[in-house]
């Protein structure tokens, strides 16, 4: 189990560091590898959008659908709720960046 | 057998009859002198709890009944409404909690219900918020004048266009034939695309542009709240030493910092010395970045230079705005929300009867929040707006004041102002 959840960690931060496009310079890739990563970063986007569109539609909209524009509150709750989501994405990104340059997580030192 | 009837317990008093005693109640009575006690004073003071929060709660209600319909209406997905900027300051011997605590219960609220934006800014130690707003202004200043420039560079430099055009032209065609042996450069991906190139939904959707609703009520856009009067003393030197002061630090502020400097390492190094011998248990906490001090002293303001870069648009009679085309700070009307907040060991009574009275804090701060929401402003008015939230100044501790005085902490002064800076400022009109 451990294992299977490091490994999960690693592929997590590396497809965040090509999501946020930090990591400073990389070795020398393949093609081959750049494409894996590309695919990986697509998937990375779609992913947290989806996410981000479910959680701030649960979270702003009113259920009973009584207006087919939104309201002064719930635009300005969902602005609140993309950009604190995105916030919250880059400050995970860059901890667990931090992590992972140490090797302090799941107790490696 | 005879013994059980003399030593038999005395009757209590109270109401019996049979019909009771069939269903468990043996006596009806009232408990003994000393559990009455008890009960009336936990009653009496966790009534007074219960119905101070439940007016509270009334109030709060109250107030966002009556701004709720503002946010229902419809509204255009390109918009954004309007967006507050509020110091919070923490009162003197304090922690900051109590400000913001404040803020979230009683002025929050009112807000929210009616979808007016807000960006909190917190201070935790003297300083920050005169600096911070100081050095905005003078960062606006700088890019103003850096705008200058370029402008009277481009006039001298438009003839040369012509030329540079064509050797793009050049270039486009030169860079086809690339070589292999080229070294690869890694290019930062913000640089190539966006995450909205990359998703699918934009190929069919055209992008929103999002507009503030700031942008087009000019003398209604914004506002800026300060809770505490610190903050707001803060916030309006900050107004000062941004559009009175110099650009660039001054020298006698560049010394003053050095000659500091050197005394703390002075007595870094004798503290060492004197620890030498014993090990060092004690963690050095991190030096923290002092407070910057203000470039210009409220004695000098009469005699100082205002803000030369942004004389075309005041004597135009435009509001300064910023790159996102909202007027900038301190163009914003202003509001106080002070904070009374009672020390002392012998004011502990009145600490109790205000605080078994909250619900007027609620109210009265309730009301003033509407009034803000509704956004009526006026002209800031000499020697009676530089007052404002002044109430709080009276409860500050007396001990803190002295020692203030002593260390010459900026709230302990009094606030100074400069006529032509308080000419362009606005204030909420509040009639509670």
């Amino acid at each position: 189990m451990i294992v299977v959840e490091e490994d999960l960690i690693i592929t997590r931060i590396n497809t965040l560091r090509i999501m946020f496009g930090i990591g400073g310079s990389a070795p020398q890739v393949s093609s081959q590898q750049k494409l894996a990563a590309a695919e990986a970063e697509l998937d990375m986007v779609t992913d947290m959008f989806n996410t981000l569109v479910d959680k701030c539609h649960q979270k702003c909209i009113v259920k009973p659908y009584g207006d087919s524009d939104l309201t002064k509150q719930e635009s300005l709750c969902l602005d609140r709720c993309v950009s604190k989501y995105f916030e919250t994405n880059v400050k995970v990104g860059e901890h667990m960046q931090k992590l992972g340059q140490s090797n302090a997580f799941l107790g490696r030192q | 057998m005879t013994k059980d009837t003399t030593t038999s317990p005395p009757v209590k008093k109270g109401i019996t009859n049979p019909a009771l005693q069939m269903m468990g109640i043996k006596r009806l009575a009232l408990p003994s002198r000393n559990w009455m006690i008890f009960w009336s004073i936990v009653g009496a003071i966790g009534g007074g709890i219960a119905y101070d929060k439940h007016q509270q709660k009334q109030a709060r209600m109250k107030y966002t009944a009556q701004v709720q319909s503002l946010s229902t209406v419809p509204y255009e997905v390109n918009r954004l409404p309007r967006k507050l900027t509020i110091f919070i300051a923490p009162p003197p011997n304090d922690f900051l909690a109590t400000s913001v605590l404040i803020f979230l219960k009683f002025i929050k609220p009112v807000f929210n219900a009616a979808a007016v934006d807000f960006d909190i800014f917190t201070e935790s130690r003297q300083g920050d918020i005169r600096s911070s707003v100081a050095e905005k202004i003078r960062q606006l200043r700088r890019e103003k004048l850096e705008e200058e420039k370029m402008e009277t560079n481009q006039k001298v430099t438009k003839h040369d266009d012509a030329g540079r055009t064509w050797t793009k032209f050049k270039n486009l065609f030169s860079t086809g034939s690339k070589t292999d042996d080229e070294v690869e450069v890694t290019v930062d991906r913000h640089d190539l695309y966006t995450p909205k190139d990359v998703l699918g939904l934009y190929k069919v959707v055209e992008p929103v542009t999002v507009k503030r609703d700031d942008e087009e009520n000019e003398l209604f856009s914004g506002g800026v709240i300060c809770i505490g009067r610190g903050a707001y003393k803060e916030y309006l030197t900050g107004i000062h030493e941004g559009l009175l002061g110099p650009l660039e630090k001054p020298q006698w502020l560049v010394e003053e910092e050095l000659k500091e400097q050197e005394a703390k390492q002075q007595e870094k190094k004798e503290k060492e010395e004197q620890n030498e011998n014993k090990q060092h248990t004690e963690d050095e906490k991190e030096e923290e970045i002092p407070v910057p001090k203000a470039w210009i002293k409220p004695e000098e303001y009469g005699s100082a230079e205002y803000a030369p870069e942004f004389q075309d648009t005041f004597q135009n009679g435009a509001l300064l705005r910023n790159k996102k085309n909202t007027p900038v700070l301190f163009e914003q009307p202003v509001y106080v929300f002070p904070v009374v907040n009672i020390q002392g060991f012998l004011r502990i009574p009145e600490k109790i009867y205000r605080f078994f009275t909250t619900r007027e804090v609620a109210e009265s701060m309730g009301a003033e929040a509407v009034e803000i929401v509704h956004n009526r402003t006026r002209k800031f008015e000499l020697k009676r707006d530089e007052f404002m939230g002044s109430i709080e100044e009276k409860e500050w501790p007396k001990k803190w004041v002295k020692s203030g005085l002593e260390k010459g902490s900026e709230w302990v002064q009094p606030l100074i102002v400069d006529p032509r800076v308080v000419e362009r400022i606005r204030v909420y009109q509040v009639d509670v």
